[in-house]
């Protein structure tokens, strides 16, 4: 085997003292060697490996219904992609509303459904639900690291009901890296503009029955906004992961049990606050004074245990559980006065507003009380754990072939929430504590939900057409409680089914039409008034598939008839929220529209290919009755009038080109204009406003030395032509899209 | 064939059932504490189903309770500007005092249109209303700054405008400092450049300063009570959508619409009159002098003038106006009692008015300013306090509840 030095210097350093004359077969990542096996092929880790993702990993026509995607580890790596923003830029039916330009808190919604805070959509890690209190408060406030990944399954339509519990989506799942059957590990650092860096080394082995993987990264950058007065604006993400796993395989059973142990961590020098118009039009990088002290930091911790086990007959896994996720977000809410962030942020030259814009902007020191600023600390513990079996067989009935699938899930979780505020005077252009006093307590309370769900599902296929048809169970035993009013607290328990049906018709070994229907669903949170209703909807797609090898393609239109479509007032929503966290119902609403995708290889010569990818969505919707809504991103609906954030057309086009030792790619991503509040109303803010149309391109490439034997390099410009526009006014004033930033990284495998 | 049909009965049963299914909704039992409730959204409540004619007492409202107290405003406001410039052209203690008495007459009816607050002075953010008068936001420093501004005639580079300032340096809160302010020093506390010229000043040549500036307040006061009268009156003014609620293309859907924005106005005597007015210098919030607890009589109202007492009298008497509508015409006296006399609720009603009278009593017993009892015994401002809540509890519960309103945003987090 030909070793360089610095590939075995990296082996040696990552494997330890355990070491085989295998461990120092250093290739390049991109030269890697994919070769299908065959099934009895397959050793149990990576049959496992298959079942725990969403998605089959077949090359030819898949014959499931639902639009689904699966980007691998190598398109990952295309783009080296810390934002998962960026990342489902591939994927038809997504609609995206972003924040801080780094991803670092994504707002993901499938098919028109709501993308704040992706609390609408399945997140799951490696099939286990990663939010973190999934039914108490879905909110995703914790995202996995993109960076870590090795694939990403998005998954709309039917086949969402094994899932759940939210259904009126679709399913994201992130899926880490795999124990490796050979000594395995590779190195990763980059730098770029901003103060960006990134360290990334993972490394594992199966020795006989025993594998193991230990992976770290740390990815971190100063930040591309610019504090009045100056300051970080960037962040530092860090994130572990071992894996052990053992394997029990018999003559007559696959059999592997596996233990993930994780920690995560952030701190963020991000805000809510954002730009004025006029301000953001000379510096749309710019951030007040006053947003000096945001801050956010958190911990994940979490510990997986699975067992696999599977014969010719069936296949059984179980997964224990557990997630914790404590977080300070300290943050400016606003003055101790009765005006709100948003309304002098959105109306700067209205009423009072000018006096209070003076203090936020650090040009004049607070003089009365009423311009004292108030941060608060919204704290928040939360934990999740469980356990779930899922199971799949097959049954020959009458010489017809059902695949049976079947799951059950006892999961808890649970929010607490220590919120905190204090209070600030501007002083100078900074934020100077008023007085010593211990933080005032605000909202403390917790919430707290035990659910028992099942699903079964069967599948069949006669001749051409294969029919699926299931239904899943959601059984919910919420409790709220105040922390300082024990008389301030509520019970309740929620009980539904949610049925599924798809058929998928093979027109022909490469084309084949599909239909599904499935009823989606999102429960209250436990402290929601009962008469708050559940999100409901009927889900409905029928589309084309078509795969002959070199070009794949699938057009599906939806339509999801949303008996209540719900929302949330929460500080990242807007800051006009009377009560934090009420939610609130809007009644029947359609949406409604086609999403489509096109992949095909160019051959140009022998040792180049041109590949060529097309993602389309056409999204449309439609409140359906007219209503006054308090909720500042609705205000005062006519029938008719458009949800708020939901662009009508988003068009992504990649090309690239392939040579055995190079790559590059372009990514072209447009975004239609997108109403950023759909009703009318004195009391609501940018009425009639829409973000502009934002057309980014990004630039990557890689090259590998000397045939990759000694890793490769890569190069990525993203948003080549530094077009910047406001991406959202929310949560208070104007937020830019990412500048152009450019980085360069090393990588290696070994 | 056969074989077939038996498999697809399962499926088209599954199928079946998946339909059927998909019609049912979720089921929900639950049962809460005595104190839950704090979160639950604001809804729409449906109106009640009387005979009582909700035009109608939007008619009366809006023709004999506050058209002529916003034109009674407007001839005050030119009586002021008068006075102000009688005394800047005349300096001594009577023309001094006679433009006291105007700010004290114009600000009486001020305060009870502040009850008042709907249509044109809410809009944009309440710019309108703020201009006349920013109270609590207020800043005397920037109330000096552009009395130099004013007297040099440009600021950044552009001519001096009133109308481009803040509301804090205009209305009747800039007004009031500058005509009953004694001192002569300017109230800012860091260096100001523009400001650099007032320590060469004389006291005498500050008072004039100070004077032409009042002079133009005043100017913009009148302009602003003129703009008011424009944008309330006329065909297309917001007094005839007001009265005409509920019709084809009018911006409330209905007359409940209308009577329900009547209502958030008389909400004032909660969030300010209550809750700015007297509990914030009496401790009960945090204050400029620290946090709950700490009594500060810096924080009342019309610090200058001592004013704070016949505000919060006026307040009351434009509260007690709305409700019993009771205005220019004695023939036409509809207002909210009546309708909750029609829905059966004579006890509120009758409640209501026997509170307000109590503390107007209370408040016209007064014979120190409400700075000095507050700093001489806080048990007397308290229990003021105490019988102003006494209405707003009624407000808030009894009459949202009877009338089947809704309660204000600002409202509904309950600062008590």
């Amino acid at each position: 085997m030909n070793k360089t030095i610095l590939a075995s210097l990296i082996g040696l350093l990552a494997s330890g003292a355990h070491l085989d004359a295998n461990a120092f077969d250093p290739h390049g990542r991109t030269k890697t060697p994919k070769v299908e096996k065959s099934e009895a092929e397959k050793t149990s880790n990576e049959k496992f490996v298959e079942k725990i993702r969403i998605i089959g990993h077949a090359s030819g026509l898949r014959t499931e219904a639902g639009s689904a995607t699966f980007i691998d580890e190598a398109e990952l790596e295309k783009f080296e992609y810390d934002d998962i923003n960026r990342v489902l830029a591939n994927v038809p039916g997504v609609n995206i509303r972003q924040e801080d330009g780094y991803g670092l808190r994504p707002n993901i919604g499938f098919r028109g459904a709501t993308p704040e805070r992706s609390k609408k959509i399945a997140l799951m890690e490696d099939g286990i639900l990663i939010t973190p209190a999934p039914y108490s408060a879905s909110a995703a406030y914790y995202f996995p690291m993109v960076s870590r990944m090795t694939g990403v399954e998005v998954f709309k339509g039917p086949a969402s009901i094994k899932y759940g519990p939210n259904t009126v989506a679709g399913a994201l799942n992130l899926t880490t890296r795999a124990v490796p059957l050979d000594s395995e590990g590779g190195l990763d650092i980059a730098a770029g503009v901003d103060g960006y860096n990134k360290y990334h080394l993972h490394y594992g082995n199966t020795n006989g029955d025993f594998g193991y993987l230990v992976e770290a990264m740390n990815v971190d950058a100063s930040g591309f906004k610019e504090l009045d007065g100056g300051g970080d604006t960037g962040f530092d993400k860090q994130s572990y992961m071992a894996k052990f796993n053992y394997d029990l395989s018999t003559k007559e059973a696959n059999q592997l049990i596996e233990l993930k142990l994780g920690y995560d961590s952030e701190i963020s020098n991000e805000s809510y606050l954002g730009l004025t118009d006029s301000d953001f039009a000379q510096n749309p990088n710019r951030r007040y004074a006053a947003s000096q002290l945001d801050l956010m930091d958190w911990t994940h911790s979490n510990a997986l245990i699975t067992h696999f086990y599977e014969t010719e007959s069936f296949s059984l896994t179980t997964r224990a559980y557990r997630n914790n996720f404590e977080r300070s977000w300290n943050k400016l809410n606003g003055f101790d006065f009765d005006i709100k962030l948003e309304d002098i942020i959105a109306k700067p030259l209205e009423g009072n507003n000018p006096d209070f814009f003076e203090i936020i902007s650090g040009q004049r020191d607070s003089e009365s009380n009423l311009e004292t600023l108030v941060l608060g600390d919204n704290a928040r513990e939360y934990f999740s754990h469980g356990l779930q079996s899922d199971f799949a067989t097959t049954w020959k009935i009458a010489g017809l072939t059902h695949n049976i699938e079947a799951g059950i899930r006892y999961h808890v979780d649970e929010i607490e929430r220590l919120h905190t505020i204090d209070y600030y005077n501007m002083v100078g252009g900074n934020l100077v504590k008023k007085t010593a006093d211990a933080p005032q307590k605000t909202t403390f309370n917790t919430e707290k939900s035990t659910a028992v769900s099942v699903y079964i599902q069967d599948s069949v296929t006669i001749d051409d057409l294969t029919l699926t048809a299931g239904v899943r169970g959601e059984f919910i035993d919420a409790i709220y409680q105040n922390t300082f009013d024990e008389l301030d607290w509520l019970e309740k328990d929620s009980r539904i089914w949610l049925p599924g049906f798809s058929a998928f018709y093979k027109a022909s070994n490469e084309l084949g039409f599909l239909f599904g229907v499935n009823k989606g669903y999102v429960p209250t949170s436990p402290q929601q008034d009962p008469q708050i209703k559940p999100e409901e909807s009927v889900n409905y797609e029928l589309g084309l598939r078509y795969n002959d090898s070199v070009t794949q393609a699938e057009v599906i239109g939806f339509f999801n008839d949303f008996s209540n479509l719900k929302e949330s007032c929460t500080f990242s929503a807007s800051a006009n929220c009377t009560v934090i966290d009420t939610e609130y119902n809007a009644g029947e609403v359609d949406l409604y529209g086609i999403e489509a995708s096109l992949k095909h290889t160019f051959n140009l010569t022998n040792s180049l290919d041109m590949p060529l990818s097309v993602v389309y969505t056409y999204s449309e919707s439609e409140f359906k009755q007219s209503f006054k809504s308090d909720f500042p991103l609705w205000g005062e609906v006519e029938a008719g009038d458009e949800v708020p954030y939901l662009a009508k057309n988003q068009l992504t086009v990649t090309l690239g080109l392939s040579a055995n030792q190079w790559q590059a790619s372009l990514l072209t991503k447009y975004i239609g204009e997108m109403k950023e509040t759909s009703g009318t109303g004195d009391k609501i803010n940018f009425v009639g406003v829409t973000t502009k149309p934002l057309t980014v391109v990004d630039f990557s490439a890689s090259y590998d030395i000397a045939d990759g034997d000694d890793g490769a390099i890569y190069l990525k410009v993203d948003n080549l032509f530094d077009t910047v526009e406001i991406i959202s006014h929310r949560p208070y004033g104007a937020r830019p899209s990412k500048p152009r930033s450019a980085m360069i990284g090393y990588k290696i495998l070994f | 064939m056969n074989s077939t049909t038996n498999i697809l009965k399962p499926l088209l049963l599954s199928a079946t059932i998946a339909t059927l299914l998909a019609g049912c909704g979720e089921s929900t039992t639950s049962k809460e504490g005595d104190n839950f409730g704090g979160s639950d959204p604001v809804v729409t409540p449906t109106p009640p189903t009387t005979g009582f004619n909700e035009t109608n007492l939007l008619s009366n409202l809006t023709d004999n309770v506050i058209t002529p107290a916003y034109q009674a405003f407007d001839a005050l406001t030119q009586e002021q500007e008068l006075a102000v410039i009688n005394y800047c052209e005349n300096p001594d203690p009577q023309t001094l005092q006679a433009a006291q008495d105007s700010w004290r007459n114009a600000m009486a009816k001020w305060q009870q249109i502040e009850v008042m607050q709907i249509g044109p002075l809410t809009e944009n953010s309440s710019t309108l209303r703020n201009n006349i008068y920013s109270w609590p936001v207020v800043s005397s420093c920037g109330v000096d700054q552009d009395v130099m501004y004013f007297e040099q005639g440009t600021i950044n580079s552009a001519p001096y405008d009133i109308t481009k300032r803040t509301a804090s340096r205009r209305g009747l809160d800039a007004l009031e400092y500058l005509l009953f302010n004694s001192i002569t020093e300017h109230s800012c506390t860091s260096a100001k450049e523009v400001l650099n010229p007032w320590a060469s000043k004389t006291d005498s040549e500050r008072k004039i300063s100070r004077c032409n500036f009042a002079v133009e307040v005043a100017k913009d006061l009148d302009n602003s009570a003129d703009l008011l009268l424009q944008k309330w009156s006329g065909s297309n003014g917001y007094a005839t959508t007001l009265k005409q609620a509920g019709q084809t293309n009018n911006s409330f859907a209905t007359a409940h619409e209308g009577v329900n924005a009547i209502s958030d106005a008389l909400f004032y005597v909660d969030k300010m009159s209550k809750d700015r007015k007297l509990a914030t210098p009496l401790g009960l919030f945090s204050n400029s002098c620290g946090g709950v607890g700490s009594v500060c009589s810096n924080d009342v109202e019309s610090p200058y003038s001592d004013n704070s007492i016949a505000n919060l009298v006026n307040n009351l008497i434009g509260f007690k106006a709305l409700f019993n509508g009771e205005g220019s015409d004695s023939e036409n006296t509809l207002g909210f009692d009546d309708y909750l006399v029609d829905v059966n609720d004579s006890a509120t009603s009758t409640k209501i008015l026997s509170d307000v009278q109590a503390a107007i009593d209370e408040l016209q017993g007064y014979s120190d300013t409400l700075a000095q009892s507050i700093n001489q015994d806080a048990a007397v401002a308290e229990e003021t306090h105490t019988k102003v809540k006494k209405v707003t509890d009624q407000l808030k519960v009894d009459f949202i509840n009877s009338l089947a309103l809704k309660l204000p945003q600002t409202a509904a987090g309950d600062n008590d």
